[in-house]
């Protein structure tokens, strides 16, 4: 493949990453920080560049390790214990980095970065990737539309939370129950893009 | 015995709040509700009803334990629920989907007023889901003569009078060319019920337009996104584009841009909200007529701009509340 269509392929990996294969609303993966961090706008978007960013790295991470650790010795069944190692380090890492550079952005994203080594999606996203067999930009691509999806997904539910605030929602469903009939209408929507583009 | 603290209590023997707005929604669907009945058979006429009278007796179940009204919007959105069904629907399935559009759609966030999703909408992609065969599989064929099918039951039970696509189908997957703008024009073709007739559409969507029922910034842009982006892909000779004027005028998109897009609850409120909001229905009903392997283009970006359009909102008011404040400081110094 020259460098123009592997580019147009890459390019195609973002955006069904972002709306076709949606990896929370059409793989339901990273629900629970999904449901509990989509209270407020402002929260929602620090945890969804933070997992943008550690989705992006990890898996690029994440490929060099599968690429020249595990396939040469012929391993890939260490793949799961690798991968949460990998991300679990990494965010560690960011954080220290964070915390002694940008004591701001800390505090801002300082309780979301421990939760994001326990969002599925970004392990989920590594997996897809070993099974997709992607290269490494198809990888990074991949990684970074899973992460943006993820995020526009966060953000509008946050939106429509905050509208919520004052309706008068059945006692009994308040909460995470109209937040998983929020997330159930909006994987409903995104059904209709099913066939669109196909980054496989 | 006098209850005096309920002072609605008097109020609640209505069963229903008057909204004028969704009285004109309802005036404005009546053409094309006549023009299902003359297409497609007086059970068109049975299935509004049908439709109407379980979304009535489904919030008035819910309303009836808050001490509130049934409001009138609920016809409206069982009308275009109704009319935006296959006419050979089964009957338990039109109500098993009205149940849960008005449970899951409206009644569960609050009632009226407070729904995210369009109701009718969300209650259509869930039969679009669960029930494929009964909503895409059969299609009757609108009944032609001068008197049309006013002296039938339905045309799904003449012989040969059952398609298997809709014209919009055929010319996606590359089979058919497009109708010719006259038939879509007059809508004697096979579709949903109540949408394919242009002019019925237009005798009311003019009416709302001409009245300002409908936000007419929302209406133009639906049509002008989806004219400009259907005019791109002819250009770039997609497979399966009808062309602008057909695409505008098929599949009930012109419905959809003056009696679904509006929707005043599940809108954004701000202005400049609404317009993206409306670019969002028109470019990703284009889009996935196009290319998805759906038919149902228009009620999944409606779902999908409703989903956004809170966002949208709050975006925009904080740039408000900011330049507002720039403002004000600028007065005081």
């Amino acid at each position: 493949m020259n460098i123009g269509s592997q580019m147009l392929h890459a390019l195609i990996i973002l955006f069904a990453a972002i709306f076709t294969d949606n990896i929370l609303l059409a793989r339901f993966l990273g629900m629970c920080s999904f449901l509990s961090v989509s209270r407020q706008v402002k929260t929602a978007v620090g945890l969804g560049l933070a997992v943008v960013m550690v989705m992006t790295f990890t898996i690029a991470l994440d490929w060099l390790a599968y690429r020249y650790i595990l396939q040469p010795y012929a391993i890939e069944y260490f793949r799961f214990i690798l991968f949460i190692i990998i991300i679990a380090a990494f965010v560690q890492f960011i954080e220290m980095v964070i915390e002694r550079y940008s004591p701001i952005l800390h505090q801002n994203l300082g309780i979301f970065l421990p939760l994001i080594t326990v969002n599925c999606a970004i392990l989920g996203a590594s997996l897809f990737m070993v099974i997709r067999q992607y290269n490494l930009i198809e990888a990074i691509s991949f990684g970074f539309g899973s992460g943006a999806g993820w995020m526009m997904a966060i953000v509008a539910m946050a939106g429509i939370r905050e509208r919520l605030n004052n309706a008068k929602i059945p006692r009994g469903l308040q909460g995470p129950g109209i937040t998983l009939i929020i997330a159930g209408i909006m994987a409903l929507a995104f059904i209709g893009f099913t066939g669109v583009l196909s980054g496989r | 015995m006098i209850d005096l603290d309920r002072p609605m209590a008097k109020k609640r023997t209505l069963a229903m709040t008057k909204q004028p707005i969704m009285r004109r929604m309802i005036r404005a669907l009546l053409p094309c509700v006549i023009a299902s009945i003359y297409f497609f058979g007086w059970r068109s006429l049975v299935i509004v009803a049908v439709s109407c009278i379980t979304g009535f007796v489904t919030e008035y179940a819910f309303a009836r334990r808050r001490d509130e009204p049934v409001s009138e919007a609920v016809f409206v959105t069982a009308i275009i629920y109704a009319l935006i069904l296959p006419p050979t629907i089964p009957f338990h399935i039109l109500i098993f989907g009205m149940v849960f559009a008005i449970v899951f759609g409206k009644m569960v966030f609050g009632g009226f007023g407070s729904n995210i999703f369009n109701p009718a909408m969300v209650g259509r992609a869930f039969l679009y889901v669960c029930f494929p065969i009964a909503m895409t599989a059969t299609w009757a064929s609108a009944a032609p003569g001068p008197w049309g099918a006013l002296g039938l039951w339905s045309t799904g039970s003449l012989p040969d009078a059952l398609t298997a696509a809709t014209p919009m189908a055929l010319v996606k997957a590359g089979q058919a060319l497009p109708p010719s703008l006259t038939t879509l024009f007059f809508g004697r073709l096979a579709g949903s019920m109540g949408v394919t007739s242009v002019l019925a559409i237009l005798i009311g969507g003019f009416y709302v337009f001409y009245t300002k029922t409908a936000n007419r910034y929302i209406i133009v842009t639906v049509i002008i996104v989806y004219a400009l982006i259907n005019g791109l892909f002819t250009i770039a000779g997609m497979p399966g584009t009808p062309g602008i004027l057909p695409a505008l005028m098929g599949g009930g998109f012109l419905f959809g841009a003056f009696f679904m897009a509006t929707d005043p609850i599940s809108a954004p409120r701000t202005q400049p909200a609404k317009i993206i909001y409306a670019a969002v229905i028109a470019s990703g009903t284009a889009i996935i007529r196009t290319f998805s392997v759906f038919n149902g283009g228009l009620m999944f970006s409606i779902l999908l701009a409703n989903m956004f359009a809170p966002i949208l909102d709050y975006a925009f008011k904080n740039q408000a509340r900011s330049e507002r404040t720039v403002r004000d400081t600028k007065e005081v110094d």
